[in-house]
């Protein structure tokens, strides 16, 4: 089992510029809403809980965020991963008054809490690993990207 | 000796403090200390910190509770984890 199971192709955004964290949060929601991961109610839970808990991760050379709320509006288990070229910046889980630029956003949708912590252990793994990471910035279309993930199974 | 306690906490509860519950639980193995470990949200805490010796936390946490704190997110990306568990191991033999 790896993330591709949970991140398809329709799953990924790439953005060659830069983006607002709104709009990004948004974009990637609307992924999760039109293949019937989530309501759009997880999508406001997620970014009412970005504001007050971020979750930014401060990395070696590429950052990353897991946005996240609560399982309920979860429909079927998934993740929207959105690909930051030129990096937007989110506040650091550790110290929410510092922002970080982020690379890589993995917006998780896990429709219960034992299915976060896989969700959140094959996101850490993957993350962990900045060779593979750099290759998803490499990417330069979805495929790509999943390409990386199949790898890394 | 008193057996320890130790609480996770994260943002909401769920999700990385349960990760890091899971990283704890295999450390207090690994190392043969016997505490008791458990789990909650930064908002429960802070009328009962000080019932525990050590509280770890993914999340920033309000100044009261600060030096009480060991910040647990190198657990949650595995990058700097050793130091934390040597400062976790370290109140725990304290």
């Amino acid at each position: 089992m790896d993330l591709s199971e949970y991140i398809h192709k329709e799953h990924i955004r790439i953005f060659d510029g830069t983006v607002e964290q709104s709009d990004l949060l948004h974009q990637l929601g609307d992924v999760l809403i039109q293949t019937g991961a989530v309501t759009s109610a997880y999508i406001e839970a997620v970014c009412e809980r970005e504001r007050t808990f971020p979750t930014g991760l401060l990395l070696e050379e590429i950052n990353v965020a897991i946005p996240h709320a609560d399982p309920h509006h979860v429909i079927k288990p998934a993740i929207a991963m959105g690909v930051v070229k030129e990096s937007v910046p989110f506040g650091n889980m550790a110290d929410p008054q510092m922002s970080i630029p982020v690379q890589v956003v993995f917006l998780l949708a896990p429709d219960k809490s034992e299915r976060q912590l896989v969700l959140l252990e094959q996101v850490m793994a993957l993350i962990q690993d900045q060779g593979q990471m750099k290759r998803i910035m490499e990417a330069q279309e979805a495929e790509g990207v999943l390409r990386v993930l199949r790898r890394k199974a | 000796m008193n057996r320890k306690k130790i609480l996770v906490i994260c943002g909401t509860g769920v999700a990385t403090s349960t990760v890091v519950m899971q990283k704890m639980k295999a450390f207090l193995q690994e190392k043969g200390i016997d505490a008791a470990l458990e789990q909650s949200k930064v908002s429960d805490v802070l009328n009962k910190a000080e019932q525990y010796d050590v509280i770890v936390s993914t999340t920033a946490v309000p100044p009261s509770l600060v030096g009480k704190v060991i910040n647990a997110v190198p657990l949650l990306t595995g990058i700097g984890k050793e130091k934390v568990f040597e400062e976790i191991e370290m109140k725990l033999k304290a």
